[in-house]
């Protein structure tokens, strides 16, 4: 009997301790429930997907775009950014591979709009109070505005992927890793552009034209405007008009428009009209140019989008010249770009020209000594020593390889020692983008009518700048030149001149061209004498003017079709 | 604990010795520490998993060690003492550190590339710590290596199994163990810094390269070398001034041993204390106690028959141990600072006694004299009971068991910190000293929140039979099987444990192992683990680990039974599938997140406002790693003195985690989850050959070799596309170094002009020169190609010589490694880098008249980002082979100490780590290449049996 006692004993223990089940005994994070039924989790996901916009600030391995471009040279020969200009980017090793990033935005976007309606607004539903009444109403006219946002910034995505890779899958459906991907295609160019500005129609149609303070920087209708402007503007111009460069590609439905160029021209005009037309904005171009880019700008009433930031320092500690604090150079602006700024009485600047070269920077656009740090012009309490030899200047490690500095964007203030910061936002969207937007469109549309030379000549004599107004009787052609170099010096290092010159079709002219900058000796009197040099050369080849798809999603997704020529 | 009462412990051990009546020990007449020859092959009752087997009986892979044999190594970190002695066990050592001096164990090489690579470590049968214990109580290690042994641990035997078995109780009068081993630590190659003329003279060359002026005049100069102005022109060797030449080790040790036939027991008492390296810090003042470790262990293993059917056994383990750092800076800082503070920065002490120092640069003697001290106490209790009963009722040779576990390890910290004021000079007009303060003196305060915890509590249940059928000498049959259940959950928590983290470990599972043996020929054997883990998705909670092996004993087949040649020969082979649920990834990631991300700011005032989004997509069908393991062994002895083993064995990992980067396009946006998708092939190979004298001879002596050897190879890691091919990690082992590779230091501007272009900085003659793999004649990131090994070598090697004759014994264990490199890096290599200073490996720099025979890039006072970058310029062949441990004793003769009543006494010295035969050019250790040092460990010692 005893035994049998033992038995039982033991079979009993071994039975209890069986019951440790492998359930884990508290859930630790957010579950998926709670994300969409709370409304504060569903506002935190709202402005998760802001935070996909890129920063242009350092955007490829700690360069600007810029650096990519004819406007400057990136001072760090290991920043990735050099590929672009050494022809060595490629479907696999592109150093502005943001395809995933947008990508992620998309699938927020979807999923935001699939499950923000399950907010669970019960307690105040029920609540027959009027204060819980209002809540919420308001909540719920929240959720409503909040779908447009998502709708506009996954509209804002999509046109960031075309304008790199030209027709791009447009995926509606939230897909998970086990999925077929093969019949996944490229939609066409055509369904591509068709899509994005009917998204920012709606978006326009729903979002509000302000904001109360503590919302300032949330999507506003004209932001959605202006999205659709630059997009038809895209849209009307040669690189997607045109699959010439492209060498018989195979799908010219991706990379490229059919039919009617002209109306585009005029949609494109039009929608640049409508931003600039609409009521209650308050937009008007700031008084202060070199304010635009520093700190707070994003309350000026000439921004009209703007990717916002915490108070930060890396851009000052990467740009700065070298000379100073902390400084490391970075960005350094291109003698391009110094050269197509006009003289100050709106006449061409020449080297060949004795009284111009001696004196380079005197008598000039004022926005070169705004956005560009010149050789000798005070800079944080001291003069910037560009020169060979100088402080700033050849001989330092690491210092400018084109004779100048990044003015536009740094925080001059800063005490990098000290740790300061400043609060700085990107801006994406701002008014005199707009006024060159529709002067360029109505150029082609309608050229010749007043519209055209009265708002470049806005963004040219505006209070700061003041340029002499572009003299009357311009042919198209020449209208149309004056209108693309007003837009290379007002809209530079905002990372529009990449785009702008392939979107011209004038890639091997500007991204292929030498990259130049200036030798600067002192003489023995302390004046200088400037020496146009050339600082790098520069690969541009056709395929270029479109991003390659990434060779991983070509493998991973057999039914997308790789860009023309690479 | 003060070390005065340490000793004072030692001493009422040794008084405990004297109450003891002693019963004459049978058949002992030597230290049970001196083994010359092998345990017996065939009946020794060998440790397997939950159970132990007649060492003819087995046909799986494992390989073991005596405790005996772990006590030649004089260290106070049990695992310090594997080096060498399972095959099978690659050891990895790292710092020297006392209480912070585990080695890395890995089992028959490295066998998946995710995380989870450690060994199962069982101590008795439980999951617990195991390098607080000491060799005395420690039975045997033995090293499960194959499917068929390790198939019972299911979801956790994929990385091998360590079973270690601690003493137990015997059916014989007590035997009382006496023994007491005393002695000192040495750093095993200090760094050897450049002194201060020497410095400053290269220092100025590095300025010179650079293109600046030279930093020290010829008046510093002669001030460096002849020493005249001691605290405008110091000459200090920090390592001298922080550290002791040696420091003591001490242990003693009291065990009684003994039972009848219905007690039996095992009774340790054990302190050991080993002291760092630090200036005697605590002397000077007392609130600084630096770097000293020092642990007591208490053990007591009863077995009682309760009845004549039912019996229990209680295993008790438990440790204290006491740590003392200094506090503020931790091992890896003073050591940095000690590498790195040039010899002329600032003296020890300033001419007013304070203490050196700048406002950047801390004085690493005062920041331990000064800082006060972060002390620990660690507690460990290893605790089980079982229960046995006989069933023989039922079946003969059936019994049932059920046992429950508890296994603790706590450690607090006592964090008791302080700042001090140190003084940088200047030379006033008047030639006077000018002083400038740097903080400030500040008194004690103290921090007791921290803590860490690992805790576990384990039900077992078993149903083992055993029986023979059949005459001894006829058909005969062995069988044997067990049946258990298993249910353990843990608990392993620290101050930086997150809510999810904390929350327990679990597994829950049945096993089963049946044995059959033939007329002791033929063996067949089937093992099985069916098992589940909380960190699986219900739905796929369990899998099932099977295991078959079989094996013949040749020897015994009438055609070899009278066999002079061939005494002894067994094969054996095994084949199973065995699972690893350290897997990586984060807990539960089965379930779909959404974390809080970046933040985005908003409104007027720019205010934050939280972003929160999907996490990376859920690995809904989350699996453990599996593995197929095969295994062919022989065991061959000639003669009855030549022994032969050898076994190979090939596994193929699969189902290791990574990321589908090659199957799933980016553009579904989310980031992707780890899949089920690795597979990591390793297959490698142990062999032992063993030559013995005569066990009757006068002279006994043994000599074995052993080598052991793995090479894994990644056939699969879903690596995403690379631009050339040199860059796949996949076909490579796993922890490939990838980097440039030298091609030696450039001699001219011409050949600079003639080469690819090195982006990092521009060069200059004497700068290394690197291959441009890709041919586009830029030398950047993407030349980094595969160069050298990994730190894991592939094969280990060890010579273990033992001789006994008439009282005399010796015993030796080299330890060697190849198929591994190691990378001269960090501030003792790179002159100059990161503020550093120079070491003389520096004087062999390339300058223009030398540059013939130059070893050294030019120097660079300044960060050289082309020289110091991870190339194979820096790096050497990783093979060594050191003396890990000598031990010579002297056994007094028995009729002597039978007059105090002792039935044995040994007296022995003994070396630990004592010397390397490596390719370190004589700079590092070759394991050890930073930081605290590896230690060297002379020590003489006595051992007495009553």
């Amino acid at each position: 009997m005893k035994r049998i006692f033992y038995i039982v004993a033991m079979a009993a223990a071994a039975g209890l301790s069986s019951c440790e089940d492998l359930e884990r005994e508290l859930v630790t994070d957010i579950t998926q429930q709670q994300v969409n039924t709370s409304y504060t989790f569903t506002l935190n996901r709202i402005t998760s997907l802001y935070t996909d916009i890129p920063a242009g600030y350092l955007q490829i391995d700690g360069a600007m775009t810029a650096s990519a471009t004819d406007e400057a040279e990136h001072t760090l020969e290991t920043s990735n950014v050099q590929k672009f200009n050494n022809g060595s980017w490629n479907a696999i090793d592109n150093p502005e591979n943001l395809w995933a990033n947008f990508y992620r935005g998309i699938r927020k976007a979807n999923q935001f709009l699939a499950e923000s309606d399950r907010v669970d607004l019960d307690q105040f539903k029920l609540d027959p109070t009027p204060s819980a009444q209002t809540v919420y109403l308001t909540r719920l006219a929240e959720i409503k505005r909040w779908k447009y946002e998502a709708r506009f910034l996954r509209a804002y995505f999509y046109f960031e992927l075309v304008k790199r890779y030209g027709g791009v899958p447009i995926l509606t459906k939230i897909y998970s890793v086990d999925d077929n991907f093969a019949d996944v295609k490229r939609n066409t160019l055509a369904q591509c552009m068709q899509y994005i500005t009917a998204e920012c129609d709606s978006a326009a149609g729903n979002l509000p034209v302000t904001y109360v303070a503590t919302d300032l920087g949330r999507a506003t209708r004209g932001a959605a405007l202006s999205l659709k402007s630059r997009v038809l503007l895209y849209a009307a111009s040669d690189l997607f008009n045109t699959t010439a460069w492209a060498g018989g590609y195979a799908n010219p439905e991706l990379i490229a428009l059919t039919g009617d160029r002209q109306a585009r021209w005029k949609a494109a005009a039009d929608a640049a009209k409508a931003v600039i037309d609409l009521a209650g904005t308050g937009y008007v171009l700031n008084t202060n140019y070199r304010n635009l880019f520093i700190t707070n700008s994003y309350t000026l009433p000439e921004v009209i989008f703007t990717r916002r930031n915490a108070a930060d320092n890396t851009f000052e500690r990467a740009n700065y010249p070298i000379g100073y604090d902390l400084g490391n150079s970075g960005t350094t602006p291109s003698q391009n770009l110094v050269d197509a700024h006009e003289m100050a009485n709106g006449t061409r600047f020449d080297w060949n020209n004795p009284v111009h070269a001696a004196a380079p920077y005197a008598n000039r656009d004022p926005r070169l000594g705004l956005n560009i740090i010149l050789n000798n012009t005070p800079y944080k309490g001291r003069n910037v020593e560009s020169f060979t030899g100088g402080r700033d200047g050849k001989g330092i490690v690491n210092a400018t390889k084109t004779g100048y500095y990044l003015k536009k964007h740094a925080n001059e203030n800063l005490n990098l020692l000290l740790g300061n910061t400043s609060v700085k936002s990107w801006n994406l969207f701002r008014l005199a983008e707009i006024f060159l937007n529709y002067a360029e469109a109505l150029n082609e549309a309608t050229p010749g009518v007043a519209d055209i030379k009265t708002f470049v000549d806005r963004v040219r004599t505006r209070t700061g700048v003041a340029l002499p107004a572009l003299p009357a009787g311009l042919s198209q052609a020449e209208m149309r030149e004056r209108i693309r170099n007003e837009r290379r010096i007002e809209l530079a290092f905002e990372d529009h001149r990449g785009w702008d010159v392939r979107r011209w079709q004038q890639g091997p002219q500007f991204l292929g061209a030498p990259l130049m900058g200036v030798d600067i000796v002192r003489n023995a009197d302390g004046t200088f004498k400037y020496t146009p040099v050339e600082v790098e050369k520069r690969v541009f080849e056709p395929k270029m003017y479109l991003y390659p798809i990434p060779q991983g999603e070509l493998n991973a997704s057999k039914g997308l079709v790789q860009n023309p020529g690479w | 604990m003060n070390i005065k009462n340490y000793h004072s412990l030692g001493v009422l051990l040794l008084l405990g010795i004297g109450g003891n009546p002693t019963a004459k020990a049978q058949g002992i007449g030597k230290d049970s520490s001196v083994q010359v020859m092998p345990m017996s092959r065939q009946s020794y009752q060998t440790p397997i998993g939950y159970g132990t087997q007649p060492a003819w009986k087995i046909s799986s892979a494992l390989s073991t060690v005596s405790g005996a044999d772990l006590q030649k190594n004089f260290t106070a970190n049990l695992a310090s003492a594997f080096y060498g002695r399972l095959p099978g066990l690659t050891v990895l050592q790292n710092s020297g550190e006392p209480g912070a001096d585990s080695p890395g164990l890995i089992g028959r090489g490295i066998n998946t590339f995710g995380p989870g690579r450690n060994l199962l470590v069982m101590v008795d049968g439980y999951e617990s710590s195991y390098e607080q214990l000491t060799p005395d109580e420690i039975e045997s290690v033995s090293l499960l290596k194959d499917a068929s042994a390790t198939a019972i641990y299911g979801l956790r035997g994929a990385n091998g199994v360590l079973l270690i078995t601690t003493k137990r109780g015997t059916a014989s009068p007590l035997i009382v163990n006496f023994s007491t081993q005393q002695g000192f630590h040495t750093a095993y190659r200090s760094p050897q810094f450049l002194g201060s003329f020497d410095y400053a003279n290269l220092y100025n060359e590095g300025l010179k390269n650079d293109g600046k002026a030279p930093l020290y005049t010829p008046a510093d100069l002669a001030a460096y070398q002849d020493g005249s102005d001691p605290f405008f022109h110091p000459d200090v060797n920090w390592y001298d001034a922080v550290l002791k030449k040696t420091a003591p080790i001490s242990n003693y040790n009291l065990n009684f041993r003994g039972g009848n036939s219905s007690v039996r027991y095992f009774v340790l008492l054990n302190a050991i204390q080993s002291n760092g390296l630090y200036k005697n810090a605590g002397d000077m003042n007392d609130e600084s106690i630096n770097s000293r470790y020092s642990r007591f262990n208490f053990r007591s293993n009863v077995d009682i028959n309760l009845t004549k059917r039912l019996s229990a056994s209680l295993t008790l383990g438990g440790s204290v141990e006491d740590k003392a750092n200094p506090a503020g800076i931790t091992t890896g800082g003073i050591f940095n600072s000690l590498a790195t503070l040039p010899p002329n920065a600032f003296p020890i002490y300033n001419k007013n006694g304070s203490f050196g120092g700048t406002s950047a640069l801390s004085n690493p003697l005062a920041n331990l004299l000064q800082t006060g001290s972060y002390t620990t106490n660690g507690r460990t209790l290893q605790s089980t009971l079982r229960l046995t009963e006989q069933l023989d009722f039922l079946a003969q040779g059936l019994s049932a068991s059920v046992a429950v576990s508890f296994n603790n390890f706590f450690r607090s910290y006592s964090n008791k910190t302080k700042q001090y004021e140190r003084f940088s000079t200047t030379k006033g007009i008047a030639g006077d000293t000018v002083y400038t303060r740097f903080g400030q003196n500040t008194s004690l305060v103290g921090n007791e929140s921290e803590s860490d915890q690992y805790r576990n509590v384990v039900f077992q249940g078993f149903l083992n039979y055993d029986r023979t059928f059949g005459k001894p000498n006829a058909a005969r049959h062995d069988v044997s099987a067990v049946l258990m259940y298993n249910s353990d959950s843990y608990t392993n928590t620290d101050n930086s444990t997150t809510a999810i983290q904390s929350l327990p470990y679990k597994h829950v599972g049945v096993g089963g192992r049946v044995t059959y043996a033939n007329s002791s020929k033929y063996i067949g054997e089937f093992s099985f683990g069916y098992m589940g883990s909380e960190a699986f998705p219900k739905s796929r909670r369990y899998g099932f680990f099977p295991a078959a092996s079989v094996g013949w004993i040749a020897s015994n087949e009438g055609f070899l039974k009278d066999n002079t040649t061939i005494t002894y020969l067994k094969l054996r082979g095994s084949y199973g599938l065995v699972g690893n649920d350290q897997i990586g990834g984060s807990r539960f990631m089965f379930e779909q997140r959404y974390p809080y991300g970046a933040s985005y700011f908003l409104g007027t005032t720019n205010a934050q406002v939280f972003g929160l989004a999907e996490g990376a997509a859920a690995s809904t069908d989350l699996r453990w790693e599996s593995e197929k393991k095969l295994n062919i062994g022989v065991e061959l002895t000639l003669a009855k003195r030549l022994d032969i083993s050898l076994d190979i064995f090939s596994h193929n990992r699969y189902d290791i985690l990574a990321a589908p980067n090659r199957t799933v396009p980016q553009y579904i946006g989310v980031t992707l989850p780890l899949l089920n998708q690795g597979k990591v092939r390793n297959n490698g190979f142990e062999a032992t050959i063993r030559y013995g004298s005569k066990s009757t001879a006068q002279l006994q002596y043994s000599v074995e070799a052993s080598g052991w050897y793995a090479q894994n190879e990644i056939v699969d890691n879903a690596e995403a596309i690379r631009l050339y091919d040199y860059q796949y990690t996949t076909g490579r082992p796993i922890g490939q170094p990838f980097g440039l590779e030298a091609l030696g230091l450039f001699r001219d501007q011409a050949e600079i002009a003639a080469s690819p272009r090195q982006i990092f900085t521009p060069v200059q003659p004497g700068d290394i020169k690197y291959k441009d793999q890709n041919g586009d004649g830029i030398i950047d990131q993407n030349d980094s190609a595969p160069i050298g090994k990994t730190g894991v070598p592939t094969l280990t090697v060890s010579l273990h010589p033992r001789l006994q004759y008439r009282g005399f014994d010796l015993d030796l264990l080299f330890q060697g490694v190849t198929g591994t490199t190691a990378y001269f890096g960090g501030s003792y290599f790179h002159a100059f880098q990161n503020n550093g200073k120079a070491s003389p490996i520096a004087l062999d720099r390339w300058t223009t008249e030398t540059a013939a025979t130059a070893t050294y890039p030019r120097l660079s006072a300044s960060n050289n980002l082309n020289n110091y970058r991870f190339s194979s310029f820096w790096q050497r062949d990783g093979s060594f082979v050191k003396l890990r441990s000598l031990e010579l004793g002297y056994t007094l003769p028995t009729q002597l100490v039978e007059k105090v009543r002792l039935t044995t006494a040994r007296v022995f010295v003994n070396g630990t780590n004592l010397f390397s035969l490596d390719r370190m050019e004589g700079y590092i250790d070759p394991e050890v290449g930073s930081g605290y040092p590896a230690l060297r460990t002379v020590s003489a010692g006595i051992r007495l049996q009553f």
